[in-house]
Protein backbone atom coordinates (compact mmCIF):
# COMPACT_ATOMS: atom_id res chain seq x y z
CA UNK A 1 0.00 0.00 0.00
CA UNK A 2 2.87 2.31 0.85
CA UNK A 3 4.21 1.68 -2.62
CA UNK A 4 0.96 2.58 -4.33
CA UNK A 5 0.76 5.79 -2.37
CA UNK A 6 4.41 6.50 -3.12
CA UNK A 7 3.70 5.93 -6.77
CA UNK A 8 0.85 8.39 -6.84
CA UNK A 9 2.84 10.95 -4.87
CA UNK A 10 5.72 10.52 -7.30
CA UNK A 11 3.34 11.55 -10.04
CA UNK A 12 3.39 15.09 -8.66
CA UNK A 13 6.88 16.12 -9.70
CA UNK A 14 6.68 13.86 -12.75
CA UNK A 15 3.58 15.63 -13.99
CA UNK A 16 5.17 19.04 -13.52
CA UNK A 17 8.30 17.87 -15.28
CA UNK A 18 6.29 16.35 -18.10
CA UNK A 19 4.29 19.52 -18.53
CA UNK A 20 7.44 21.64 -18.62
CA UNK A 21 9.01 19.42 -21.23
CA UNK A 22 5.89 19.20 -23.37
CA UNK A 23 5.37 22.96 -23.37
CA UNK A 24 8.89 23.57 -24.55
CA UNK A 25 8.87 20.72 -27.06
CA UNK A 26 5.60 21.77 -28.64
CA UNK A 27 6.11 25.49 -28.44
CA UNK A 28 9.66 25.62 -29.71
CA UNK A 29 9.43 22.67 -32.00
CA UNK A 30 12.28 20.49 -30.86
CA UNK A 31 13.56 18.42 -27.97
CA UNK A 32 15.21 20.91 -25.68
CA UNK A 33 17.55 19.29 -23.21
CA UNK A 34 18.68 22.62 -21.82
CA UNK A 35 15.44 22.50 -19.85
CA UNK A 36 17.27 20.10 -17.58
CA UNK A 37 19.30 23.06 -16.44
CA UNK A 38 16.24 24.84 -15.06
CA UNK A 39 15.18 21.91 -12.93
CA UNK A 40 18.41 22.39 -11.05
CA UNK A 41 19.12 26.11 -11.46
CA UNK A 42 15.72 27.02 -9.99
CA UNK A 43 16.19 25.27 -6.68
CA UNK A 44 19.80 26.41 -6.34
CA UNK A 45 18.82 30.03 -6.85
CA UNK A 46 16.13 29.59 -4.23
CA UNK A 47 18.71 27.95 -2.00
CA UNK A 48 21.12 30.84 -2.45
CA UNK A 49 18.41 33.36 -1.70
CA UNK A 50 17.00 31.52 1.27
CA UNK A 51 20.04 30.06 2.98
CA UNK A 52 22.73 32.51 2.01
CA UNK A 53 20.75 35.73 1.93
CA UNK A 54 18.14 34.82 4.48
CA UNK A 55 15.09 35.59 2.40
CA UNK A 56 12.01 33.63 3.40
CA UNK A 57 11.03 30.73 1.19
CA UNK A 58 7.80 32.38 0.18
CA UNK A 59 9.90 34.99 -1.60
CA UNK A 60 12.88 32.87 -2.60
CA UNK A 61 10.93 30.31 -4.57
CA UNK A 62 8.88 32.69 -6.73
CA UNK A 63 11.98 34.77 -7.41
CA UNK A 64 13.82 31.65 -8.50
CA UNK A 65 10.94 30.74 -10.78
CA UNK A 66 10.96 34.22 -12.30
CA UNK A 67 14.71 34.01 -12.84
CA UNK A 68 14.27 30.71 -14.63
CA UNK A 69 11.63 32.23 -16.89
CA UNK A 70 13.84 35.17 -17.79
CA UNK A 71 16.93 33.04 -18.26
CA UNK A 72 15.14 30.66 -20.57
CA UNK A 73 13.58 33.43 -22.59
CA UNK A 74 17.01 35.02 -22.84
CA UNK A 75 18.61 31.82 -24.07
CA UNK A 76 15.83 31.28 -26.55
CA UNK A 77 16.11 34.74 -28.01
CA UNK A 78 19.88 34.71 -28.29
CA UNK A 79 21.30 31.26 -28.77
CA UNK A 80 18.45 29.30 -30.16
CA UNK A 81 16.98 31.86 -32.50
CA UNK A 82 20.42 32.35 -33.92
CA UNK A 83 20.82 28.65 -34.48
CA UNK A 84 17.43 28.52 -36.08
CA UNK A 85 18.16 31.45 -38.33
CA UNK A 86 21.13 29.62 -39.72
CA UNK A 87 18.82 26.88 -40.84
CA UNK A 88 19.55 24.45 -38.07
CA UNK A 89 17.57 21.29 -38.07
CA UNK A 90 16.36 19.54 -34.99
CA UNK A 91 19.63 17.70 -34.33
CA UNK A 92 21.59 20.94 -34.23
CA UNK A 93 19.26 22.47 -31.67
CA UNK A 94 19.24 19.32 -29.62
CA UNK A 95 23.00 19.03 -29.55
CA UNK A 96 23.37 22.68 -28.63
CA UNK A 97 20.84 22.28 -25.86
CA UNK A 98 22.98 19.43 -24.58
CA UNK A 99 25.95 21.75 -24.55
CA UNK A 100 24.01 24.33 -22.60
CA UNK A 101 22.87 21.78 -20.08
CA UNK A 102 26.45 20.57 -19.55
CA UNK A 103 27.61 24.13 -19.00
CA UNK A 104 24.95 24.82 -16.40
CA UNK A 105 25.55 21.52 -14.67
CA UNK A 106 29.26 22.23 -14.42
CA UNK A 107 28.53 25.77 -13.30
CA UNK A 108 26.29 24.62 -10.47
CA UNK A 109 28.94 22.15 -9.36
CA UNK A 110 31.55 24.88 -9.36
CA UNK A 111 29.40 27.40 -7.55
CA UNK A 112 27.78 25.17 -4.97
CA UNK A 113 29.84 22.03 -4.83
CA UNK A 114 28.75 18.47 -5.57
CA UNK A 115 27.56 17.66 -2.08
CA UNK A 116 23.95 17.61 -1.02
CA UNK A 117 22.58 20.99 -0.03
CA UNK A 118 19.67 21.26 2.34
CA UNK A 119 17.28 24.04 1.66
CA UNK A 120 15.16 23.50 4.74
CA UNK A 121 17.58 23.20 7.60
CA UNK A 122 14.84 23.42 10.20
CA UNK A 123 14.42 19.79 11.12
CA UNK A 124 12.70 16.78 9.60
CA UNK A 125 9.54 17.07 7.59
CA UNK A 126 6.13 16.52 9.08
CA UNK A 127 5.12 12.98 8.40
CA UNK A 128 1.44 12.29 7.95
CA UNK A 129 -0.17 8.92 8.01
CA UNK A 130 -3.22 8.28 5.92
CA UNK A 131 -4.64 5.38 3.96
CA UNK A 132 -2.19 3.11 5.70
CA UNK A 133 0.85 4.85 4.26
CA UNK A 134 3.30 7.53 5.28
CA UNK A 135 3.96 10.70 3.36
CA UNK A 136 5.35 14.15 3.91
CA UNK A 137 3.35 17.34 3.56
CA UNK A 138 5.69 18.47 0.82
CA UNK A 139 4.85 15.47 -1.30
CA UNK A 140 1.15 16.21 -0.95
CA UNK A 141 1.74 19.86 -1.70
CA UNK A 142 3.71 18.93 -4.81
CA UNK A 143 0.96 16.66 -6.04
CA UNK A 144 -1.62 19.34 -5.41
CA UNK A 145 0.52 21.93 -7.17
CA UNK A 146 0.95 19.61 -10.10
CA UNK A 147 -2.77 19.11 -10.49
CA UNK A 148 -3.43 22.83 -10.17
CA UNK A 149 -0.75 23.73 -12.69
CA UNK A 150 -1.97 21.11 -15.13
CA UNK A 151 -5.55 22.32 -14.91
CA UNK A 152 -4.37 25.89 -15.14
CA UNK A 153 -2.28 25.15 -18.23
CA UNK A 154 -5.15 23.35 -19.85
CA UNK A 155 -7.41 26.31 -19.15
CA UNK A 156 -4.89 28.78 -20.53
CA UNK A 157 -4.37 26.72 -23.66
CA UNK A 158 -8.05 26.35 -24.34
CA UNK A 159 -9.31 29.70 -23.18
CA UNK A 160 -6.85 32.46 -23.89
CA UNK A 161 -5.53 33.95 -27.11
CA UNK A 162 -1.99 33.20 -26.08
CA UNK A 163 -3.02 29.62 -25.54
CA UNK A 164 -4.57 29.37 -28.96
CA UNK A 165 -1.50 30.93 -30.53
CA UNK A 166 0.63 28.35 -28.77
CA UNK A 167 -1.52 25.50 -29.98
CA UNK A 168 -1.41 26.86 -33.51
CA UNK A 169 2.38 27.01 -33.50
CA UNK A 170 2.56 23.54 -32.01
CA UNK A 171 0.49 22.09 -34.82
CA UNK A 172 2.02 23.90 -37.75
CA UNK A 173 4.51 26.72 -37.59
CA UNK A 174 4.11 27.69 -41.20
CA UNK A 175 0.37 27.99 -41.07
CA UNK A 176 0.60 29.92 -37.82
CA UNK A 177 2.94 32.37 -39.49
CA UNK A 178 0.52 32.74 -42.39
CA UNK A 179 -2.30 33.58 -40.03
CA UNK A 180 -0.15 36.30 -38.53
CA UNK A 181 0.87 34.83 -35.23
CA UNK A 182 4.12 36.15 -33.81
CA UNK A 183 6.11 32.95 -33.72
CA UNK A 184 9.10 34.23 -31.81
CA UNK A 185 6.87 35.63 -29.10
CA UNK A 186 5.15 32.26 -28.72
CA UNK A 187 8.54 30.59 -28.56
CA UNK A 188 9.82 32.97 -25.90
CA UNK A 189 6.70 32.41 -23.87
CA UNK A 190 6.88 28.66 -24.24
CA UNK A 191 10.55 28.49 -23.31
CA UNK A 192 9.97 30.74 -20.35
CA UNK A 193 6.85 28.94 -19.14
CA UNK A 194 8.49 25.57 -19.45
CA UNK A 195 11.53 26.74 -17.54
CA UNK A 196 9.37 28.35 -14.85
CA UNK A 197 7.43 25.15 -14.30
CA UNK A 198 10.66 23.20 -14.30
CA UNK A 199 12.15 25.51 -11.69
CA UNK A 200 9.02 25.18 -9.57
CA UNK A 201 9.21 21.42 -9.87
CA UNK A 202 12.85 21.47 -8.89
CA UNK A 203 12.20 23.69 -5.88
CA UNK A 204 9.42 21.46 -4.62
CA UNK A 205 11.50 18.33 -5.07
CA UNK A 206 14.42 20.08 -3.42
CA UNK A 207 12.29 20.96 -0.43
CA UNK A 208 11.43 17.32 -0.06
CA UNK A 209 14.65 15.53 -0.86
CA UNK A 210 17.38 18.20 -0.80
CA UNK A 211 19.51 19.50 -3.63
CA UNK A 212 22.05 17.69 -5.71
CA UNK A 213 23.58 18.98 -8.94
CA UNK A 214 22.52 15.81 -10.72
CA UNK A 215 18.84 16.34 -10.03
CA UNK A 216 18.36 18.32 -13.22
CA UNK A 217 18.98 15.48 -15.60
CA UNK A 218 16.96 13.05 -13.51
CA UNK A 219 13.91 15.29 -13.42
CA UNK A 220 14.27 16.21 -17.08
CA UNK A 221 14.21 12.63 -18.17
CA UNK A 222 11.37 11.85 -15.88
CA UNK A 223 9.51 14.65 -17.62
CA UNK A 224 10.54 13.41 -21.01
CA UNK A 225 9.33 9.89 -20.34
CA UNK A 226 6.06 11.14 -18.93
CA UNK A 227 5.33 13.42 -21.84
CA UNK A 228 6.12 10.77 -24.42
CA UNK A 229 4.20 8.05 -22.61
CA UNK A 230 1.29 10.30 -21.84
CA UNK A 231 1.17 11.95 -25.21
CA UNK A 232 2.90 15.24 -25.92
CA UNK A 233 -0.22 16.93 -27.18
CA UNK A 234 -2.49 16.37 -24.22
CA UNK A 235 -2.44 17.83 -20.70
CA UNK A 236 -4.65 15.06 -19.42
CA UNK A 237 -2.29 12.61 -21.05
CA UNK A 238 0.59 14.05 -19.07
CA UNK A 239 -1.26 13.63 -15.79
CA UNK A 240 -2.19 10.07 -16.70
CA UNK A 241 1.32 9.41 -17.87
CA UNK A 242 2.76 10.77 -14.64
CA UNK A 243 0.53 8.57 -12.52
CA UNK A 244 1.33 5.52 -14.62
CA UNK A 245 5.05 6.07 -14.54
CA UNK A 246 5.01 6.91 -10.85
CA UNK A 247 3.12 3.74 -10.05
CA UNK A 248 5.28 1.66 -12.36
CA UNK A 249 8.43 3.01 -10.76
CA UNK A 250 7.38 2.29 -7.22
CA UNK A 251 5.61 -0.99 -7.79
CA UNK A 252 8.60 -2.04 -9.82
CA UNK A 253 10.85 -1.00 -6.96
CA UNK A 254 8.78 -3.12 -4.65
CA UNK A 255 9.15 -6.15 -6.89
CA UNK A 256 12.75 -5.95 -8.06
CA UNK A 257 14.38 -3.35 -5.86
CA UNK A 258 14.73 0.39 -5.99
CA UNK A 259 18.03 0.37 -7.83
CA UNK A 260 16.26 -0.75 -10.99
CA UNK A 261 13.86 2.20 -11.04
CA UNK A 262 15.67 4.07 -13.79
CA UNK A 263 15.98 0.99 -15.94
CA UNK A 264 12.26 0.27 -15.58
CA UNK A 265 11.34 3.83 -16.47
CA UNK A 266 13.46 3.80 -19.59
CA UNK A 267 12.30 0.38 -20.70
CA UNK A 268 8.76 1.73 -20.60
CA UNK A 269 9.94 4.71 -22.64
CA UNK A 270 11.58 2.48 -25.23
CA UNK A 271 8.47 0.35 -25.51
CA UNK A 272 6.33 3.38 -26.13
CA UNK A 273 8.78 4.90 -28.59
CA UNK A 274 8.75 1.77 -30.67
CA UNK A 275 5.15 0.67 -30.32
CA UNK A 276 3.15 3.81 -29.69
CA UNK A 277 5.18 6.98 -30.16
CA UNK A 278 2.20 9.23 -29.83
CA UNK A 279 1.70 8.14 -26.24
CA UNK A 280 -1.46 7.16 -24.48
CA UNK A 281 -3.57 10.15 -25.34
CA UNK A 282 -1.77 11.42 -28.38
CA UNK A 283 -2.81 11.54 -31.96
CA UNK A 284 -0.81 9.64 -34.52
CA UNK A 285 0.88 12.08 -36.85
CA UNK A 286 1.93 11.21 -40.32
CA UNK A 287 5.65 11.20 -40.90
CA UNK A 288 7.74 9.93 -43.72
CA UNK A 289 9.65 7.19 -42.06
CA UNK A 290 11.58 4.19 -43.20
CA UNK B 1 57.56 12.04 -19.98
CA UNK B 2 55.28 9.46 -18.44
CA UNK B 3 52.61 12.09 -18.15
CA UNK B 4 52.89 12.83 -21.83
CA UNK B 5 52.60 9.14 -22.67
CA UNK B 6 49.53 8.91 -20.45
CA UNK B 7 47.87 11.78 -22.31
CA UNK B 8 48.70 10.19 -25.65
CA UNK B 9 47.18 6.89 -24.58
CA UNK B 10 43.98 8.69 -23.59
CA UNK B 11 43.95 10.57 -26.87
CA UNK B 12 44.32 7.27 -28.66
CA UNK B 13 41.39 5.72 -26.81
CA UNK B 14 39.21 8.69 -27.63
CA UNK B 15 40.26 8.62 -31.27
CA UNK B 16 38.95 5.06 -31.49
CA UNK B 17 35.72 6.07 -29.74
CA UNK B 18 35.11 9.16 -31.78
CA UNK B 19 35.95 7.64 -35.14
CA UNK B 20 33.47 4.88 -34.49
CA UNK B 21 30.80 7.32 -33.40
CA UNK B 22 31.60 9.43 -36.43
CA UNK B 23 30.51 6.56 -38.65
CA UNK B 24 27.07 6.90 -37.17
CA UNK B 25 26.77 10.62 -36.57
CA UNK B 26 28.91 12.12 -39.30
CA UNK B 27 28.40 9.71 -42.14
CA UNK B 28 24.94 8.28 -41.56
CA UNK B 29 23.42 11.21 -39.73
CA UNK B 30 22.27 9.21 -36.72
CA UNK B 31 22.89 11.08 -33.47
CA UNK B 32 23.53 8.53 -30.76
CA UNK B 33 24.02 9.12 -27.04
CA UNK B 34 24.59 5.44 -26.35
CA UNK B 35 28.25 5.22 -27.25
CA UNK B 36 29.51 5.14 -23.69
CA UNK B 37 27.35 2.07 -23.20
CA UNK B 38 29.21 0.13 -25.91
CA UNK B 39 32.50 1.44 -24.59
CA UNK B 40 31.54 0.18 -21.14
CA UNK B 41 30.33 -3.19 -22.37
CA UNK B 42 33.63 -3.71 -24.14
CA UNK B 43 35.55 -2.83 -21.01
CA UNK B 44 33.48 -5.06 -18.75
CA UNK B 45 33.52 -8.06 -21.09
CA UNK B 46 37.29 -7.90 -21.38
CA UNK B 47 37.76 -7.37 -17.66
CA UNK B 48 35.45 -10.23 -16.71
CA UNK B 49 37.02 -12.59 -19.19
CA UNK B 50 40.54 -11.78 -18.03
CA UNK B 51 39.65 -12.00 -14.36
CA UNK B 52 37.40 -15.02 -14.39
CA UNK B 53 38.55 -17.05 -17.39
CA UNK B 54 42.15 -15.90 -17.77
CA UNK B 55 41.70 -16.09 -21.52
CA UNK B 56 44.21 -14.50 -23.87
CA UNK B 57 43.96 -10.85 -24.77
CA UNK B 58 43.02 -11.24 -28.40
CA UNK B 59 40.22 -13.66 -27.59
CA UNK B 60 38.89 -11.15 -25.06
CA UNK B 61 39.12 -8.40 -27.62
CA UNK B 62 37.26 -10.43 -30.20
CA UNK B 63 34.54 -11.41 -27.74
CA UNK B 64 34.11 -7.85 -26.54
CA UNK B 65 33.79 -6.59 -30.10
CA UNK B 66 31.37 -9.36 -30.98
CA UNK B 67 29.13 -8.91 -27.93
CA UNK B 68 29.11 -5.16 -28.29
CA UNK B 69 28.19 -5.49 -31.94
CA UNK B 70 25.37 -7.83 -30.99
CA UNK B 71 24.15 -5.25 -28.51
CA UNK B 72 24.39 -2.67 -31.26
CA UNK B 73 22.09 -4.78 -33.39
CA UNK B 74 19.69 -5.26 -30.51
CA UNK B 75 19.51 -1.52 -30.04
CA UNK B 76 19.52 -0.70 -33.71
CA UNK B 77 16.69 -2.88 -34.87
CA UNK B 78 13.87 -1.42 -32.79
CA UNK B 79 15.31 2.06 -33.14
CA UNK B 80 14.82 2.02 -36.87
CA UNK B 81 11.19 2.91 -36.64
CA UNK B 82 11.83 5.94 -34.47
CA UNK B 83 12.17 9.38 -35.99
CA UNK B 84 15.23 11.64 -35.62
CA UNK B 85 14.95 13.46 -32.31
CA UNK B 86 13.15 10.61 -30.63
CA UNK B 87 15.90 8.33 -31.88
CA UNK B 88 18.37 10.32 -29.80
CA UNK B 89 16.12 9.89 -26.79
CA UNK B 90 15.91 6.17 -27.45
CA UNK B 91 19.70 5.89 -27.53
CA UNK B 92 19.81 7.85 -24.32
CA UNK B 93 17.31 5.45 -22.77
CA UNK B 94 19.46 2.55 -23.83
CA UNK B 95 22.52 4.22 -22.35
CA UNK B 96 20.79 4.65 -18.98
CA UNK B 97 19.53 1.08 -18.99
CA UNK B 98 23.02 -0.25 -19.70
CA UNK B 99 24.48 1.90 -16.96
CA UNK B 100 21.81 0.58 -14.60
CA UNK B 101 22.71 -2.99 -15.43
CA UNK B 102 26.42 -2.35 -14.95
CA UNK B 103 25.77 -0.57 -11.70
CA UNK B 104 23.21 -2.91 -10.19
CA UNK B 105 24.03 -6.43 -11.33
CA UNK B 106 26.45 -6.68 -8.47
CA UNK B 107 27.15 -10.38 -8.70
CA UNK B 108 28.42 -10.05 -12.24
CA UNK B 109 29.87 -6.57 -12.52
CA UNK B 110 30.74 -5.72 -8.94
CA UNK B 111 28.17 -2.94 -9.04
CA UNK B 112 29.36 0.51 -8.05
CA UNK B 113 32.59 -0.93 -6.72
CA UNK B 114 33.55 -2.12 -10.16
CA UNK B 115 36.23 -4.59 -11.05
CA UNK B 116 39.75 -4.28 -9.74
CA UNK B 117 43.08 -5.79 -10.42
CA UNK B 118 42.74 -6.24 -14.16
CA UNK B 119 46.10 -7.70 -15.22
CA UNK B 120 48.13 -6.22 -18.07
CA UNK B 121 47.51 -7.89 -21.40
CA UNK B 122 49.90 -10.29 -23.07
CA UNK B 123 49.98 -10.04 -26.83
CA UNK B 124 52.01 -12.58 -28.77
CA UNK B 125 53.97 -13.45 -25.65
CA UNK B 126 54.90 -9.86 -24.84
CA UNK B 127 53.45 -8.46 -21.69
CA UNK B 128 52.36 -4.87 -22.00
CA UNK B 129 52.76 -3.02 -18.75
CA UNK B 130 54.77 0.12 -19.40
CA UNK B 131 53.14 3.33 -20.59
CA UNK B 132 55.12 3.11 -23.80
CA UNK B 133 53.83 -0.41 -24.33
CA UNK B 134 50.26 0.77 -23.95
CA UNK B 135 50.89 3.65 -26.30
CA UNK B 136 52.05 1.25 -28.98
CA UNK B 137 49.01 -0.96 -28.36
CA UNK B 138 46.66 1.99 -28.63
CA UNK B 139 48.43 3.27 -31.71
CA UNK B 140 48.02 -0.07 -33.41
CA UNK B 141 44.31 -0.11 -32.72
CA UNK B 142 43.94 3.51 -33.73
CA UNK B 143 45.56 2.72 -37.02
CA UNK B 144 43.24 -0.24 -37.42
CA UNK B 145 40.21 1.92 -36.67
CA UNK B 146 41.26 4.62 -39.09
CA UNK B 147 41.93 2.04 -41.79
CA UNK B 148 38.55 0.38 -41.31
CA UNK B 149 36.78 3.74 -41.28
CA UNK B 150 38.62 4.87 -44.37
CA UNK B 151 37.71 1.68 -46.23
CA UNK B 152 34.07 1.92 -45.22
CA UNK B 153 33.78 5.56 -46.20
CA UNK B 154 35.28 5.03 -49.62
CA UNK B 155 33.23 1.94 -50.37
CA UNK B 156 29.79 1.66 -51.96
CA UNK B 157 28.49 0.88 -48.48
CA UNK B 158 29.84 4.22 -47.31
CA UNK B 159 28.22 6.05 -50.19
CA UNK B 160 24.84 4.66 -49.23
CA UNK B 161 25.43 5.78 -45.66
CA UNK B 162 26.12 9.32 -46.79
CA UNK B 163 23.04 9.19 -48.99
CA UNK B 164 20.96 8.15 -46.00
CA UNK B 165 22.29 11.15 -44.14
CA UNK B 166 21.24 13.45 -46.94
CA UNK B 167 17.82 12.08 -47.77
CA UNK B 168 16.56 8.89 -46.30
CA UNK B 169 13.33 8.66 -48.20
CA UNK B 170 15.13 9.05 -51.48
CA UNK B 171 17.44 6.17 -50.65
CA UNK B 172 14.47 4.02 -49.76
CA UNK B 173 12.92 4.90 -53.09
CA UNK B 174 16.13 3.86 -54.79
CA UNK B 175 15.39 0.37 -53.48
CA UNK B 176 18.14 0.21 -50.88
CA UNK B 177 17.28 -1.47 -47.61
CA UNK B 178 17.87 1.55 -45.40
CA UNK B 179 17.04 -0.36 -42.25
CA UNK B 180 19.73 -2.94 -42.92
CA UNK B 181 22.36 -0.26 -43.53
CA UNK B 182 21.47 1.53 -40.34
CA UNK B 183 21.68 -1.62 -38.26
CA UNK B 184 24.97 -2.54 -39.85
CA UNK B 185 26.57 0.80 -39.12
CA UNK B 186 25.29 0.58 -35.56
CA UNK B 187 26.91 -2.85 -35.19
CA UNK B 188 30.24 -1.75 -36.63
CA UNK B 189 30.29 1.42 -34.58
CA UNK B 190 29.50 -0.47 -31.39
CA UNK B 191 32.12 -3.10 -32.07
CA UNK B 192 34.90 -0.56 -32.58
CA UNK B 193 33.87 1.30 -29.44
CA UNK B 194 34.25 -1.93 -27.52
CA UNK B 195 37.89 -2.14 -28.66
CA UNK B 196 38.54 1.16 -26.92
CA UNK B 197 36.85 -0.21 -23.81
CA UNK B 198 39.08 -3.28 -23.75
CA UNK B 199 42.24 -1.19 -23.96
CA UNK B 200 40.94 1.18 -21.31
CA UNK B 201 40.15 -1.67 -18.91
CA UNK B 202 43.67 -3.08 -19.12
CA UNK B 203 45.33 0.30 -19.04
CA UNK B 204 43.63 1.65 -15.93
CA UNK B 205 43.38 -1.88 -14.43
CA UNK B 206 40.23 -0.86 -12.61
CA UNK B 207 36.80 -0.09 -14.05
CA UNK B 208 33.56 1.07 -12.52
CA UNK B 209 30.26 2.21 -14.01
CA UNK B 210 30.94 5.91 -13.46
CA UNK B 211 33.33 5.96 -16.41
CA UNK B 212 30.51 4.97 -18.75
CA UNK B 213 27.71 7.42 -18.10
CA UNK B 214 25.68 9.73 -20.30
CA UNK B 215 28.18 12.50 -19.67
CA UNK B 216 30.81 10.33 -21.27
CA UNK B 217 28.57 9.81 -24.30
CA UNK B 218 28.09 13.54 -24.53
CA UNK B 219 31.83 14.07 -24.33
CA UNK B 220 32.47 11.62 -27.17
CA UNK B 221 29.86 13.21 -29.36
CA UNK B 222 31.39 16.61 -28.58
CA UNK B 223 34.70 15.33 -29.90
CA UNK B 224 33.04 14.23 -33.10
CA UNK B 225 31.18 17.47 -33.64
CA UNK B 226 33.92 19.87 -32.64
CA UNK B 227 36.58 17.92 -34.43
CA UNK B 228 34.56 17.65 -37.57
CA UNK B 229 31.84 15.13 -38.20
CA UNK B 230 31.81 13.40 -41.51
CA UNK B 231 35.52 13.75 -42.10
CA UNK B 232 38.17 11.15 -41.48
CA UNK B 233 40.67 13.23 -39.54
CA UNK B 234 38.16 15.46 -37.79
CA UNK B 235 37.63 13.19 -34.79
CA UNK B 236 41.40 12.80 -34.43
CA UNK B 237 41.74 16.56 -34.22
CA UNK B 238 38.80 16.73 -31.88
CA UNK B 239 40.21 14.08 -29.58
CA UNK B 240 43.52 15.90 -29.37
CA UNK B 241 41.88 19.24 -28.64
CA UNK B 242 39.33 18.03 -26.12
CA UNK B 243 41.65 15.73 -24.22
CA UNK B 244 44.72 17.96 -24.16
CA UNK B 245 43.12 21.35 -23.46
CA UNK B 246 41.63 20.49 -20.07
CA UNK B 247 44.94 18.92 -19.04
CA UNK B 248 46.54 22.30 -19.62
CA UNK B 249 44.26 23.58 -16.88
CA UNK B 250 46.19 21.50 -14.42
CA UNK B 251 49.21 23.67 -14.90
CA UNK B 252 47.31 26.69 -13.68
CA UNK B 253 47.20 25.00 -10.33
CA UNK B 254 43.47 24.46 -9.89
CA UNK B 255 42.32 21.60 -7.64
CA UNK B 256 41.26 18.62 -9.68
CA UNK B 257 37.62 18.81 -8.64
CA UNK B 258 37.37 22.32 -9.98
CA UNK B 259 39.25 21.52 -13.16
CA UNK B 260 36.92 18.60 -13.88
CA UNK B 261 33.89 20.88 -13.91
CA UNK B 262 35.74 23.59 -15.74
CA UNK B 263 36.54 21.02 -18.38
CA UNK B 264 32.82 20.27 -18.68
CA UNK B 265 32.00 23.93 -19.04
CA UNK B 266 34.60 24.24 -21.74
CA UNK B 267 33.36 21.45 -23.93
CA UNK B 268 29.73 22.31 -23.30
CA UNK B 269 30.49 25.86 -24.34
CA UNK B 270 32.53 24.74 -27.34
CA UNK B 271 29.66 22.53 -28.42
CA UNK B 272 27.23 25.43 -28.41
CA UNK B 273 29.74 27.82 -29.97
CA UNK B 274 30.58 25.44 -32.79
CA UNK B 275 26.94 24.70 -33.47
CA UNK B 276 26.32 28.40 -33.76
CA UNK B 277 29.29 29.44 -35.84
CA UNK B 278 30.92 26.41 -37.42
CA UNK B 279 28.65 23.40 -37.30
CA UNK B 280 30.85 21.27 -39.45
CA UNK B 281 33.59 21.33 -36.84
CA UNK B 282 37.26 22.14 -37.07
CA UNK B 283 37.91 19.79 -39.95
CA UNK B 284 34.88 20.27 -42.10
CA UNK B 285 33.27 17.14 -43.35
CA UNK B 286 29.57 17.40 -43.12
CA UNK B 287 27.73 20.49 -42.02
CA UNK B 288 24.66 19.74 -39.96
CA UNK B 289 22.88 22.83 -41.05
CA UNK B 290 21.70 22.91 -44.61
CA UNK B 291 22.86 19.98 -46.64
CA UNK B 292 26.31 21.23 -47.53
CA UNK B 293 28.84 18.50 -47.93
CA UNK B 294 32.35 19.87 -47.67
CA UNK B 295 34.13 16.67 -48.56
Amino acid sequence: MQFIVNGILAAGPLALAGLAFAIVARGCGYVNLALGAFFVVGPYIAFALHVWQGLPLAIAVPVAVMCAYLLAAGLESTVFSRLRAKGGERSVLLISSLGIYVMFHAGINLAFGPEVQIIRPDGPRTILTALGARMTEIQLATLATAVVVCIGTWAVLKGTRAGSAFRAVAVSEELARVVGINISRVRLGAAGAGAAIAALCGCLVGLDTDLLPGMGLRLLFGGLVVSIVGGVGSTLGILLGAISIGLAQHLGAWKVGTEWQDAITFMILLTFLVARPEGMMGVRSRQASV
Amino acid sequence: MEYLLHILVLVGIYIILSESLNLMVGYTGLVSLAHAAFYGVGAYVAALMTLKLHSPFLINMASAVFLSGLLGALVGIPSLRIRDDYFVIATFAFQVITFSVLNNWVSLTGGPMGLVGIPPPTVFGLQISSPLGYLILVAVFCALTLWVTHRIVRSPFGRVLKAIREDEVFVQAAAKNVAAYKVLVFVISAGIAAMAGVIYAHYISFIDPTSFTVMESIFIISIVIIGGSGSLWGPVLGAVVLVVTPELLRFIGLPSSVSAYLRQMIYGGLLVAFMMWRPCGLQCGYSFKGKKNCE
